[in-house]
């Protein structure tokens, strides 16, 4: 359950959404990453292709937990918001 | 020869100090712990010896945080003090290599000499995943060593690449391709550069990928740059940004294809990896309802374990003091020495450090969160708490900490990489309920809060369950800490205004606690305490028995009336007046006063001045009465009534939960926020709440009834 309205387009079926749409456990692609640490979130592994997982949601829409490069890294939902994803029909691995 | 040890947080670069410096200190799970940089003597093999710099854990050499421009600018040569280090030894985790090789890729740009440290071995193999020290060592083209800290596996390899180290060829130059118009760009600024601040070729690319990688906003250090370097970035940015180029996705982009390449060749990583047990604890540790209960859970175990198991240890305590102190008073003869020795000396520090057991077990309790990874889990439960009043999930720590003392725990905030959240955190940390506050609840709760059993049963003569003391000491945290939240949403409202800070938070796998660095913890902090109880709190001791004692009334006075015309006695009537309302007398506004040093001198004040004023002083038997019983039988001469009523030692606690009485805190605020402004802010809106709340308490009660 997402605490807050998602972007509309992805609840189309259209292949990019926002990373904080991204249900528990579902994989996609990292396209662009944006907000003020944009910086950091490149440098911490965030970069266009890399394969990014949702393991987890705090309660209360608390921070997200995501999975990649094989460590698990929190975030907050509207760091997350700034970070668009690509979801494949075929999961991504 | 200086060497840096630097790795990413949590790689394994804190315990790898330890066991090559053989110095003791904090060894935790949470990312970040070290914030200050230490450093220590390796000896090796050979009769050389090696300074090594514990630098704090970072995640890449652009500064997003206080701990990493430390790291930078000690590896730059920026900070003043510190020379520049001969190389650097990079840790690198093997369970989590691609990310710390990021920071690897940076620090071969700085053309120092580097020798890789694979930690975590065992860690990864769990995981299903291999790494290949000589394969690593071939694509990166610096020496690789894997070595297990804990076990000393892989330790005669390393001392003998450190022995080469000095001596060593800086690692090869850049290996990966830019895109060509971001390349050029830094060419040119690196020119500039070299010919503005005489940079060596190779410092002067890195620090030019750096300044192009960062925002213009975080742009740190721009003063340290000549205007034509600075004109110069800006304009780059503006023409690549022009032609589409985004510079710090790129060099992000370049340095992890590179890293991509080298791990598909020195990591191989088994086809179906298992639920790891760190993933299957989480499923119930985070969960979204059974992780808060068991976090509450362990928060209320954990309070209820100080006043409980604590009591045993803290008789022995007493009874061993009280016997020393008869056996002293025995062997010495009557006059003002003895009265210092047994009244000044053993009767305040006697009654401080019988409240060493209760510290003992919040710092076991604390470095096994700590060690076992559960702090970083809780930042990950609490943020969505701490972000609605402007703090940060990592806030947690340094506040938790600050339950043991605020020291440590303003010294934490440096993990926090929001200047804003760090400050917020920094200004209400001292109402965290610390551990030199416990002395002055526990006597406050042993004289005048009855043991009703509330809920609960018993075994056999242990009651398992919540008793009333419990109960208000638990209500003297709460409300520290609601306090301070409330506190930090009005700052965050008014003073502080501004942008939300980041969360960025790792959650390193759990590990197995150590029990040696719990136990060096412990006693680290146990020492402390000591250490203040010996130096501080027996030299106001003295001070306070010399205050309470003279000047000397005629023979024949009573202990009571000496005290009342002592210096002490009249510089608590000079304070009066202002603590009156709040239900305080005298002898409490001597204890305020003196207790401005370190809170727990309440207790050895008020030891000291009731020891003192007690008729029966010639009493051997006088020591084993504790303050408490002092204090219940003191009856206020002008009312005939009790001084002390429940009403008025709750007041008291209110107060000493509120008031900012820590001349060490005041101290440690003024170095991490490099002025006075801040600390002085917090004196003054912390005495100011102190005042109000207790007012409010103590009239407020005195309405209801209760007197």
């Amino acid at each position: 359950m997402n605490d807050k309205q998602c972007d509309p387009i992805c609840s189309l079926g259209l292949k990019e959404c926002s990373l904080d749409c991204l249900g528990r456990g579902q994989k996609a692609r990292v396209a662009t990453v944006g907000g003020p640490n944009r910086g950091r979130l490149l440098e911490m592994g965030f970069t266009r292709g890399t394969v990014v997982e949702v393991s987890r949601r705090a309660a209360f829409g608390g921070p997200l937990e995501i999975r990649l490069r094989s460590y698990r890294l929190s975030l907050r939902v509207d760091e997350a918001q700034a970070i668009r994803v690509e979801t494949d029909s075929t999961n991504p691995e | 020869m200086i060497f840096a040890l630097v790795g990413n947080p949590n790689c394994g670069k804190t315990t790898l100090f330890n066991a090559l410096t053989g110095l003791r200190q904090k060894v935790g799970n949470y990312p970040g712990v070290t914030v200050e940089h230490k450093q220590g003597v390796v000896a090796l093999p050979q009769g050389e010896t090696v300074t090594l710099i514990d630098l704090p854990g970072l995640y890449s050499l652009t500064p997003h945080s206080p701990d990493e421009r430390i790291a930078r600018d000690v590896l730059l040569g920026y900070l003043p003090g510190t020379p520049r280090p001969n190389a650097i030894v990079n840790v690198v985790d093997a369970s989590n290599l691609e990310r710390n090789l990021y920071l690897t890729s940076q620090l071969m740009d700085l053309g120092l000499p580097i020798l890789v440290v694979l930690t975590m071995g065992d860690t990864a193999a769990q995981q299903g995943i291999y790494v290949d020290a000589a394969t690593l060592e071939k694509e990166l083209g610096v020496p690789v060593r894997a070595v297990v800290a804990s076990r000393r596996s892989g330790w005669t390899e390393l001392y003998a690449a450190l022995l080469e180290l000095s001596s060593q060829e800086p690692p090869p130059s850049r290996r990966w391709n830019l895109p060509l118009v971001v390349e050029a760009e830094a060419e040119e600024l690196a020119d500039l550069l070299q010919r503005d601040h005489q940079l060596k070729p190779r410092e002067a690319f890195s620090e030019a990928l750096l300044l192009l990688g960062l925002p213009e906003e975080r742009r740190e250090h721009k003063d340290r740059w000549s205007p034509e370097v600075r004109n110069h970035l800006a304009g780059d940015h503006l023409r690549l940004l022009r032609e589409g180029v985004d510079v710090s996705v790129s060099i992000a982009e370049a340095r992890y294809a590179d890293v991509g390449r080298v791990i598909s060749r020195a990591m191989r990583r088994e086809s179906v990896s298992p639920a790891s047990v760190s993933d299957r604890v989480d499923r119930v540790f985070l969960h979204r309802f059974w992780g808060y209960v068991i976090f509450i859970a362990l928060m209320c175990f954990l309070f209820q374990a100080m006043f409980s198991w604590a009591t045993i240890p803290m008789d022995w305590i007493k009874s061993g003091v009280d016997a020393l102190g008869q056996t002293l008073a025995g062997w010495m003869p009557d006059g003002d020495l003895k009265d210092l020795v047994i009244n000044g000396i053993f009767g305040g520090v006697g009654n401080t450090i019988v409240f060493l057991p209760q510290i003992l077990i919040l710092f076991f309790f604390i470095s096994l969160l700590e060690d076992t990874g559960y702090l970083a889990r809780a930042a990950f439960l609490m943020d969505r708490l701490m972000s609605r009043v402007g703090l940060h999930g990592k806030s947690f720590i340094p506040l938790l900490s600050s339950y043991a003392c605020a020291i440590p725990g303003i010294m934490a905030t440096r993990t926090i990489d929001s200047p804003r959240a760090r400050l917020l955190t920094i200004l209400v940390a001292p109402l965290m309920s610390c551990s030199a506050r416990l002395p002055v609840y526990a006597v406050m709760i042993g004289a005048f809060i009855p043991a009703v059993h509330l809920a609960g049963f018993h075994i056999g003569k242990f009651y398992v369950g919540l008793t009333l003391p419990a109960l208000v000491l638990f209500a003297m945290y709460a409300l520290g800490t609601v306090m301070a939240f409330l506190m930090a949403a009005l700052f965050n409202r008014t003073i502080l205004k501004g942008e939300p800070p980041s969360f960025l938070l790792e959650m390193p796998p759990y590990r197995l606690p150590s029990l040696r660095t719990v136990l060096y913890q412990m006693g680290e902090r146990a020492w402390l305490f000591l250490k203040r109880a010996g130096t501080v709190i027996l030299s106001i001791s003295v001070v306070l028995w010399f205050l309470a004692t003279y000047p000397k009334s005629p023979d024949g006075t009573s202990k009571s009336d000496q005290i009342r015309h002592s210096l002490a006695g009249q510089i608590g009537r000079v304070i009066e007046p202002a603590i009156a309302p709040l239900g305080f007398d005298w002898k409490m506004g001597i204890g305020i006063v003196s207790s401005f040093a370190a809170r727990e001198v309440f207790v050895s004040a008020m030891g000291t001045i009731y020891n003192v004023a007690d008729d029966a002083a010639s009493d051997d038997s006088k020591l084993s009465v504790a303050v408490g019983e002092k204090m219940k039988s003191d009856i206020n001469l002008r009312t005939g009534k009790p001084t002390f009523t429940p009403l008025v030692a709750i007041a008291l606690m209110v107060y000493y939960v509120l008031a900012m009485q820590c001349m060490s805190t005041i101290a440690v605020v003024r170095r991490e926020t490099n002025g006075w402004k801040w600390p002085l802010f917090q004196i003054a809106y912390m005495t100011g709440l102190a005042w109000v709340v207790t007012f409010l308490v103590y009239q407020g009660g005195k309405l209801l009834g209760f007197e």
